[in-house]
């Protein structure tokens, strides 16, 4: 055997490589276990492996079946990429190859940052701290996430060629390339953007680190790198910005989860401490081997591995190695500090950011985005320490030494190592990662590749929400509809999966899911051709409301749909290996009695005469100022026909304007909804919070002690926020009335007037706060706060009233009185009462008013003077009989409420004296026993039958606090109760139960109605209207952002709707073009239209001719059928045809970027290849 | 406390006071206000002791040796009140740290 060649190729390093190549084959053999795919929740992106298909382009259909600004543009060259570049390989193979080299590629990025740090590598110290950097806790959480792989590699590649760039002594071509490429390489990553900026944190801090040896070079180095990052990223940088500017600000405000304070620095010091890691859901925990790590050996050891790294004991480092270890110190520190959060004590920075910085809200899980910094500081800490270590140690003992730190580290990742990890269990809505795909779903993908089915709109049913699972044989959960997965590149599923993402076009998709009896007419105005019946979704446990395979196969029978085609069939044997582990017995049988011998999978097809096509002219206008929500009502109300226009939203009720005022006279019918005027809050309707707490004192006003707390009070007077002083001044003044009331025989009265001031100076402080500020209805915390002055003013009246101060006729409190009232006027606005709408109308003339879907007449409008037009009351309130009162217990009464029905909004108001010790209200529910089986079940107090009784939450009110003295009398002081409340779902009766603990009974005045929602609208139809001339239409999609429009036989004005939502930047060009030899792909013959096979050109150089193009009817672009986008064609000079160019306009500066990429690329390359030759010439 | 780590003590003092007296008075987290007085105990004990290199790393060692035991044994919120402490302590190493590096690189 030749040694020495044997030596020369065979190193540790090499052995190294070899055992982690087969070390991770393993790995991932035991994460996929027999499974398909490892996919799951936002991880169902895996499954779209086998569409090879990419979407370079700003507009795209595939994210939303109507089209959106392309917001995972980053994605381009991730998942899409790949499955082209890997279309070769089937699926499954495709996955486990991404995964391996991913996994992969962690070590190799680790070891490249270490050997850059310590260019002779130690074995020794390499291996444990690979094994933290790769295996820890926080990598459980991920298991084969896309986003947070990369960003592992990315990380520590990045800060490697960085900190080469920083230290290199010339201006570094190379490594700036290098840093360049990754950049796109990695530029997927940007998809998760609070996840891809985390790169940069190690990068400034190490610039902050070597503040002091910044010269012109190392700037210029950087300076080229941030350049040239921008300058690459931009091609998805400006249609992400352009997201964020126009739907993240709607999507923030609306319920946006946020764990900034989760978590604990003790737990984040071992990379522990995500929201979830004790949280259950269901019937599990999310995380079930967290038991794992509280194991006392497990502590022990993960503490020692991080406590060994950050403290390094045995510190003999070289002067190279000290900056380094130092730098990944402050790393650590800085990491833990971000990974904090807003939690105490040192968030308050973070918390500032985050309430107040636009754009910082997409940090709402640091953990999850910062901690990766932490644990790569740990881990090259660990390295350095272990080095320090192996310098210390007897050679005889180091391999022993050096298993016993492997073996520590590998306690510390053995859930990862087992894969336990990976979700495979039923849990509701969350089913395996380990997932194989049934095969009605390839039969389904394959009938629409053989029958040609391209470019159509498919509807599932039911309603897909996000996070929903699928009883396929080992189970499946998904974000998004699974069937999106299947249709192809070029077919679309129409969803709405996020309520808060999904705009006016999300309304209306889940309006015909809400509709009892969808109809198919609609669904084909919307462009919707094919229904896709997905009996395998989990309707038990996948949200609120959808309907099972009876109710769903019922809806589509009704709806008179063509079946074209069934996949799979659940027969007795199928469903034998579809997990089913619900623990009620009710569920469990469910699901054999609606699936038994259904099929999978029911393909259908709506008659193709209702189908509107992507691109057509209507006939005629209806104008509405209904919101989105009301198209289907207008739609199926009227009974209009496909060839309509919706105008909707009309009204612009800031302005007290109408939009698109052009088209109001041209319109057949007025539909419209008058706006309600709310006040800012019904005064006498706010409810003392649970948050709220009267003050309770403990030291006596009189003491010295109490100058103290008056000092104090002073003290916290010192903010900013008027709203934090108000909040502060309506505390001070119940703790002087509190005072006053527990100190009362103690205090003497010139004591007491004095405390008696105190607390007029404070509520006059809060007045004049209150004065200072413009009303803001949007602002929660000003709305909020203003109740609680409110109400806790109120309550301190009540209080003074019962005092022995004589206080009656003092000026000062009957001065609070008028502000007080002042203050409810202020409340209260303009409101004309408690039903009160705008009536303004866009045209003179007499229209049809309907409330509540009953017709109230005919009354004339005028545009000018019906601003205000109250309603009788009793068109919305009915007043509901209470049955006689009966005795329940001592001090109780209880009475039936008659015709008490189920989802109904309800009134209910009374007075009661404030001079008993407590008054309360409850409604008690009775709900049939097999409506709700799992309720505490109880005899009915009136019937003998056995009943389930429900005390609504909501309904259930005590009259905390006390209000202030409306009225006496009797000697009696009275104060005024009113609420509304929502009955709860399947009520059979209900009783009013009033507790005094009183033999008295403390109310009077009681009234119980019933709330009608004010359903108010009105119709005027015109008798003379436009109807216009539809003209021959033929289109063709070049590709998703570009169309070919030819519109002939043009007589008079018409109206172009392009079936996509609506964007300004959707512009129409004048341009000649050609259907050469086209043969036609589908016909509308209803609509005139025909439309051209589908393409998919990327670039075209006809595509620059528009450039210079000034766009037609720009101006009369507009919204139509509330999402799409319509122009009104005016032909006053009489063509009678048009040949136009449909585009989306930002999808030149893509164009635009990528010839200057190319051209960039070119004078790189020119410029090195001269340098080379310079070179090779000069040798 | 030896003069080499003199500075460390004003900066820590400055550093905590801010955040403190924030969090205490503006956002009304008066449990803080104990860690400070804490702290300042410690600087003030550690003044007494006039510790050397070594000792400073042990009160370290033992920071993070206390940790596990108090998981161990479940006391949580002394737990997180011990890992303030030891980040506290962490700030104060590398502040020592960065300028003995700062040195040795004159």
């Amino acid at each position: 055997m030749n040694l020495p060649l044997f030596k020369k190729y065979i190193n540790i390093r090499l052995i190294l490589l070899l055992v982690l190549l087969v070390f991770e084959a393993i790995h991932l053999k035991i994460l996929f276990g027999n499974a398909e795919y490892l996919a799951g929740g936002d991880n169902y992106i895996y499954l779209q492996l086998e569409t090879h298909k990419m979407f370079p382009y700003y507009w795209n259909n595939v994210l939303h079946p109507f089209g959106s600004i392309n917001f995972a543009m980053p994605d381009t060259l991730g998942m899409q990429l790949y499955s082209v570049v890997l279309g070769f390989l089937s699926g499954p193979l495709a996955q486990r190859l991404i995964l391996y080299i991913l996994y992969l590629f962690r070590y190799v990025a680790f070891y490249k940052l270490i050997k850059y740090i310590s260019p002779k590598v130690s074995v020794f110290a390499l291996v444990p701290a690979v094994i933290v950097y790769s295996l820890n806790a926080f990598s459980t959480l991920d298991p084969f996430s896309f986003f947070p792989l990369l960003n592992a590699i990315y990380l520590p590649l990045s800060l490697y060629y960085f900190l080469e760039l920083f230290n290199s002594d010339n201006f570094n071509y190379k490594t700036l390339f290098k840093l360049s490429l990754l950049s796109v390489i990695f530029s997927p990553i940007n998809s998760n953007i609070p996840l891809a900026v985390t790169i940069f944190i190690p990068q400034l801090l190490y610039i902050l680190f070597n503040f002091n040896k910044l010269n012109k070079l190392k700037i210029k180095n950087v300076l080229a790198y941030y350049s040239l990052w921008v300058i690459l990223n931009l091609w998805w940088v400006f249609p992400l910005v352009k997201y964020f500017a126009s739907s993240a600000s709607t999507v923030f405000s609306i319920n946006w989860f946020s764990a900034t304070g989760v978590g604990n620095t003790f737990m984040n010091l071992r990379f522990l401490g995500q929201w979830a890691w004790y949280s259950k859901h269901f019937l599990y925990y999310y995380y079930p081997f967290n038991a794992y790590y509280d194991n006392i050996i497990v502590v022990l050891v993960t503490y020692f591995i991080v406590g060994f790294a950050l403290l390094n004991p045995f510190n003999k480092n070289s002067a190279n190695i000290i900056k380094y270890r130092l730098y990944f110190l402050v790393l650590s520190i800085t990491s833990l500090l971000f990974v904090g959060g807003s939690r105490l004590p040192f968030g308050f920075v973070y918390r500032f950011l985050y309430e107040n910085l636009f754009g910082f809200k997409i940090f709402r899980e640091p953990f999850t985005k910062f901690e990766l910094i932490y644990v790569i500081a740990v881990s090259v800490s660990l390295y350095i320490a272990l080095i320090n270590l192996e310098k210390l140690i007897n050679k005889k003992y180091k391999t022993a030494l050096f298993g016993g730190i492997v073996i520590l580290c590998l306690i510390s990742a053995k859930p990862v190592l087992f894969g336990e990890h990976v979700w495979t269990k039923w849990n509701g809505n969350m089913r395996t990662f380990r997932v194989k795909i049934p095969e009605y779903w390839k039969e389904f993908r394959d009938y629409l590749v053989e029958n040609s089915i391209k470019g159509e709109k498919i509807i599932t049913f039911p309603k897909v929400n996000y996070g929903t699972a699928w009883n396929w044989p080992e189970g499946f959960t998904s974000a998004d509809d699974v069937a999106i997965s299947f249709v192809g590149p070029y077919n679309y599923v129409v969803r709405n999966t996020l309520t808060s993402t999904g705009g006016d076009i999300g309304i209306i998709i889940d309006n015909i899911y809400n509709i009892k009896n969808p109809n198919q007419f609609y669904l084909g105005f919307l462009g919707i051709r094919y229904i896709l019946l997905e009996n395998d979704l989990d309707w038990r446990y996948s949200g609120s409301n959808i309907s099972p395979p009876s109710e769903n196969l019922s809806k589509l029978g009704n709806m008179g749909v063509q079946k074209i085609k069934d996949f799979g069939m659940f027969d007795t044997e199928y469903l034998k290996n579809i997990p089913n582990s619900t623990p009620f017995p009710n569920d469990n049988k469910l699901l054999y009695t609606e699936l038994e011998n259904k099929q999978a999978l029911s393909l259908y097809e709506i008659n193709q005469n209702y189908v509107n096509p992507l691109i057509y002219s209507p006939t005629k206008i209806i104008y509405s100022t209904g919101d989105s929500s009301k198209l289907s009502e207008i739609y199926n109300r009227e009974g209009f026909d496909n060839k309509t226009l919706f105008l909707l939203n009309q009204y612009d009720s800031h302005k007290k304007s109408y939009i698109n005022e052009s088209l109001i006279g041209l319109s057949s019918k007025h539909v419209l909804y008058p706006s309600k005027i709310d006040p800012l809050f019904f005064p006498e309707r706010i409810d003392w919070e649970e948050g709220w707490f009267w003050p309770e004192v403990n030291v006596f006003p009189a003491s010295l002690e109490h100058r103290f707390v008056r000092l104090w009070e002073n003290i916290e007077l010192i903010r900013f926020s008027k709203l934090e002083k108000l909040d502060r001044y309506i505390w001070f003044f119940s703790k002087r009335v509190e005072e006053i009331r527990k100190y009362s025989n103690d205090l003497s009265t010139e004591q007491k007037m004095g405390l008696f001031n105190d607390y007029i100076s404070s509520v006059n402080k809060g007045f004049e706060i209150i004065n200072s500020l413009p009303v803001d209805e949007t602002d929660d915390t000003y709305v909020g706060l203003l109740k609680k002055f409110i109400r806790y003013f109120e309550r301190s009246l009540a209080y003074l009233s019962t005092m022995d101060l004589n206080i009656t006729e003092d000026k000062s409190i009957n001065g609070l009185k008028e502000k007080y009232n002042n203050l409810l006027i202020k409340v209260m606005g303009e409101n004309c009462g408690e039903y009160c709408f705008d009536f303004k109308v866009p045209k003179n003339g007499s229209y049809k008013l309907n409330v509540n879907n009953n017709d109230i007449g005919v009354g004339d409008l005028t545009v000018e003077n019906k601003d205000y037009a109250p309603l009788r009351p009793e068109l919305f309130l009915e007043k509901i009989e209470i049955g006689e009162w009966k005795d329940f217990g001592i001090t109780s009464k209880f009475a039936e409420i008659k015709n008490f029905l189920s989802n109904q909004k309800y009134k209910i108001k009374f007075d009661y004296k404030t001079n008993v010790p407590k008054t309360s209200v409850s409604i008690v529910e009775e709900i049939s026993a097999e409506k709700k089986t799992d309720a505490i079940q109880k005899k009915s107090s009136f019937e003998e039958d056995l009943h389930v009784f429900d005390i609504n939450p909501i309904n259930n009110e005590g009259l905390k606090g006390t209000r202030y003295c409306i009225y006496l009398e009797d000697g009696s002081c009275y104060s005024h109760f009113e609420t509304i409340f929502t009955s709860k779902n399947d009520i059979q009766n209900a009783i009013l139960l009033l507790e005094f603990e009183t033999t008295e009974n403390t109310v009077k005045n009681l009234q119980i109605q019933r709330v009608y929602e004010p359903k108010v609208n009105l119709v005027r139809s015109e008798e003379e209207f436009t109807e216009f001339n539809i003209p021959n239409i033929a289109y063709q999609k070049l590709n998703p952002t570009r169309y070919k429009v030819l519109v002939e036989n043009i007589k008079g004005d018409f109206i172009l709707v392009f079936n996509q939502n609506f964007d300004k930047k959707w512009k129409l060009f004048q341009q000649s073009i050609i259907f050469s030899g086209e043969e036609t792909a589908k016909d509308f013959p209803n609509y005139k239209v025909t439309e051209k096979p589908v393409k998919d050109i990327f670039w075209d150089m006809s595509f620059v001719k528009t450039l210079i193009k000034k766009p037609v009817s720009d101006n009369n672009h507009f919204i139509a059928n509330g999402f799409a986008n319509g122009w009104y064609f005016k032909n006053d000079s009489g063509v009678v045809k048009l040949e136009l160019i449909l585009e989306y306009t930002p999808q030149r500066y893509f164009y635009f970027l990528l010839a200057g990429y190319i051209l960039m690329i070119s004078v790189i390359v020119g410029v090195v290849t001269v340098k080379l030759y310079k070179i090779k010439k000069s040798k | 406390m030896s003069p080499k780590y003199e500075f460390v003590k004003y900066i820590l003092i400055t550093f905590v006071a801010i955040f403190t007296l924030v969090d205490t008075l503006v956002l009304r987290n008066s449990g803080e206000f104990v860690i400070f007085i804490l702290f300042l105990l410690w600087l003030v004990i550690m003044t007494l002791l006039k510790p050397n290199k070594d000792i400073f790393n042990k009160i370290g060692m033992g920071l993070f040796a206390l940790i596990p035991i108090l998981v161990i044994v479940r006391l949580f919120e002394v737990a997180e009140r011990v890992a303030i402490w030891l980040f506290l302590y962490l700030v104060v190493k590398c502040v020592i740290e960065f300028k003995d590096y700062i040195k040795n690189e004159r």
